[in-house]
C-alpha cells in the first residue's frame, strides 16, 4: 500500500524508471550496457550526439534510468511533492538523457546552483525548477574534458569549473530572461542557457578550439521507441482513469488554459487531469511523427518525453497542435527539409511557444510555429551547440518578437470596444 | 530586511493594482505594512463583486511555493489578461476576506523567507 501511495505521489515517475531500467536489460547484455555506458560518459555530447548511436539502446536506456533515479532521489531527500514544473523537469531530463545528458556532466552544474544558494542564504529547495532544467548545458562540461585536445589535467578542472560557473549564475540570470519573452517561452531556462552557451562558444572559438558539431543519429531502434513511447502514454492514460474515473469531464477546463509560465497544471487542475493531458501529449507527438513518416532516434525520443513532461506545465493539444502545424508549414513552404534531425525535433520542441497559441488563438500560434522553425537553425549556429535546449533559445526570440506587437494590438482592440 | 523581499513586495503591489484596474475597479485603497517577519497588503474597495472576490480567494489561497516564486517572480505585474493571479498565489501565505458596511477588505499576508 505504501508503494502504491509512493507511486501516486510521484506521478508514476517510479514506474517510468522501472520500465526504462528493465527494458535496458531486456534489449542488451550487462556487458554491452556497461561498455556502451562508458562510451556515453566519455562522449563530448554536444548537439546533436545521439547516445543510441554512441552507446546502443541498452546503454542509453540505462543512462536515462540512472538520471531519473538520481533526480528522483534528490527530490525525495528534499521532501518535494510532485508539481507541474517538477514533473516536467524530471521527464525533460529523462528525454535529454537520450542525447547529451549523463550523470557525470550534470553534477558540476548542480554544485554551482548549490553554491549560489549558500551565498544568497536561500534554501536550495527554492531553486528546484532551475536545478531540474539547468543541465541543458551539460555538454559544455563533457566537451571541455573529452571534446578538446586539452590534456586531462587541464580539461577536467576546466570542464567542471565551467559547469559550476554556469550553475552559479543561472538562477539569477534565468529569473531575468523570463521577462524578455514575458513567460511565453516555456523553455525559459533553455533561452538563458543559450545566451551562456553563446558566451562560451565565442571564448573557445577565439582560442582556436574547434567546436564539435555532434554526429549522426541512429534510427535503428525506431520500432522499439514507438512502442515504448506509446506504452508510456498508455500507462499515463490508464493511471488517469484510476486516479479519477470522471477525468474526461474535467479535462476541457485545462484546455482553456493559455499555458503561459508559470502554469502548474497539477496544482490548478489536479493529478488525474494532468496525467491525462500528459498521455494526450504523448499520443499527439507520436501520432504526428507517424503521420509524417518520420523515424524516432535519440533526440526525437527526447523530444517526445519532454513534450509529455510539459503536459503538466503549460502544454496541451489545443495550444500545441497549432504551433506544430505552423512549424510543419515552415518546413514544407521553405527550402528546409525534414531530412534534417534538427528540423524533426523542432516539430516537437516548437511547443515551447504553445502559450502564444493558448493566449492569442490557433492562427497566431501557427505564425509563431512558422517563425520558430525558421529561427531554430540560426539559433544553433549562434549558441555553438552547448545548449541542448536550442529550441528554447530560438523560442525566446520568437516570443520576444511577437508578444509586444500582439499585446499592443489586443490593447487597441480593448480600447475600441470600450469607446464603442 | 533583504533587498530581494522589497523587490518582490513592489512587484506584488504592481500586480495587485494592475489586476484590479483590468477588472475595472477604479476606486480602491491599497496599504502596505511590513515588519521583520512578514508583510501585509490590505486592499479596500466598495466595488468588489462576489465573483471577483471568489476568484481572488481561489487563486490566492493556494499553497505558497517558493520554487515558483524564485523562478517566476519577475513576471509579476506583467500581464494584460484578466485572470492571471497564478504566480501571485504562489507568493502569498494567507488571504482573508471581510466586509465592513459597503466596503470589502482583502488582506494578504506573506512571510519573509530571505535572510538579511
Amino acid at each position: 500500500m505504501d508503494l502504491i501511495n509512493f507511486i501516486k505521489r510521484r506521478m508514476l515517475i517510479p514506474i517510468v524508471f522501472v520500465v526504462i531500467f528493465s527494458l535496458a536489460f531486456i534489449v542488451d547484455t550487462p556487458k554491452n550496457i556497461f561498455a556502451g555506458y562508458i562510451r556515453i560518459l566519455q562522449s563530448p555530447s554536444v548537439l546533436i550526439s545521439d547516445y543510441l548511436r554512441i552507446g546502443g539502446l541498452g546503454a542509453t536506456l540505462f543512462n536515462v534510468a540512472t538520471i531519473i533515479f538520481f533526480n528522483t532521489l534528490i527530490l525525495s531527500k528534499l521532501k518535494f511533492k510532485m508539481t507541474g514544473p517538477i514533473f516536467a523537469g524530471v521527464l525533460t531530463i529523462a528525454g535529454f538523457s537520450f542525447f547529451g545528458k549523463n550523470l557525470f556532466n550534470t553534477l558540476p552544474i548542480y554544485l554551482g546552483i548549490y553554491l549560489y544558494s549558500k551565498t544568497q542564504r536561500i534554501d536550495f529547495k527554492s531553486f528546484i525548477i532551475v536545478v531540474l532544467f539547468s543541465t541543458g548545458i551539460s555538454p559544455l562540461v563533457s566537451f571541455m574534458i573529452f571534446g578538446t585536445d586539452w590534456p586531462l589535467y587541464f580539461g577536467l578542472p576546466a570542464g567542471i569549473l565551467a559547469g559550476v560557473f554556469v550553475g552559479f549564475v543561472l538562477p539569477a540570470f534565468s529569473a531575468h530572461t523570463i521577462r524578455f519573452h514575458r513567460g511565453y517561452n516555456l523553455y525559459n531556462i533553455g533561452f538563458a542557457l543559450g545566451v551562456l552557451s553563446m558566451l562560451f562558444a565565442v571564448v573557445l572559438h577565439s582560442f582556436n578550439v574547434k567546436l564539435d558539431v555532434g554526429g549522426p543519429t541512429s534510427e535503428a531502434y525506431h520500432t522499439e521507441l514507438v512502442f515504448m513511447s506509446l506504452g508510456l502514454s498508455l500507462i499515463f492514460l490508464v493511471a488517469a482513469f484510476i486516479y479519477d474515473p470522471q477525468v474526461i469531464k474535467k479535462y476541457p477546463k485545462l484546455l482553456k488554459s493559455s499555458g503561459r509560465l508559470v502554469s502548474d497544471f497539477i496544482s490548478d487542475y489536479g493529478k488525474a487531469v494532468s496525467i491525462f493531458n500528459v498521455a494526450m501529449m504523448g499520443f499527439v507527438s507520436v501520432g504526428m511523427l507517424l503521420i509524417l513518416g518520420l523515424k524516432i532516434n535519440g533526440p526525437v525520443m527526447g523530444g517526445i518525453l519532454t513534450v509529455m513532461g510539459f503536459g503538466a506545465f503549460g502544454k496541451h493539444p489545443r495550444n500545441a497542435i497549432p504551433v506544430m502545424f505552423g512549424a510543419w508549414l515552415g518546413v514544407v513552404l521553405t527550402n528546409y527539409s525534414l531530412d534534417s534531425v534538427g528540423m524533426v525535433i523542432a516539430l516537437l520542441f516548437v511547443t515551447a511557444v504553445s502559450p502564444i497559441a493558448g493566449r492569442y488563438g490557433p492562427f497566431i500560434g501557427m505564425i509563431a510555429g512558422f517563425i520558430h522553425i525558421l529561427i531554430t537553425p540560426l539559433a544553433y549556429a549562434f549558441q555553438g551547440g552547448f545548449d541542448l535546449y536550442n529550441n528554447g533559445f530560438a523560442a525566446g526570440f520568437v516570443a520576444a518578437l511577437m508578444i509586444p506587437l500582439l499585446e499592443a494590438i489586443s490593447q487597441n482592440k480593448k480600447l475600441e470596444v470600450q469607446n464603442e | 530586511m533583504n533587498k530581494m523581499e522589497y523587490r518582490i513586495d513592489a512587484k506584488i503591489i504592481k500586480q495587485i493594482c494592475l489586476f484590479l484596474m483590468l477588472h475595472n475597479i477604479k476606486n480602491f485603497d491599497l496599504s502596505f505594512h511590513s515588519n521583520k517577519r512578514n508583510v501585509i497588503f490590505i486592499i479596500k474597495s466598495p466595488l468588489f463583486s462576489k465573483d471577483l472576490l471568489d476568484r481572488m480567494n481561489e487563486k490566492l489561497s493556494r499553497e505558497r511555493e517558493t520554487a515558483i516564486e524564485v523562478y517566476g517572480w519577475e513576471l509579476l505585474g506583467d500581464t494584460d489578461s484578466q485572470n492571471e493571479l497564478d504566480i501571485l498565489g504562489a507568493l502569498i501565505d494567507e488571504i482573508t476576506i471581510s466586509h465592513e458596511e459597503k466596503m470589502s477588505i482583502v488582506t494578504l499576508k506573506r512571510h519573509y523567507k530571505y535572510e538579511q
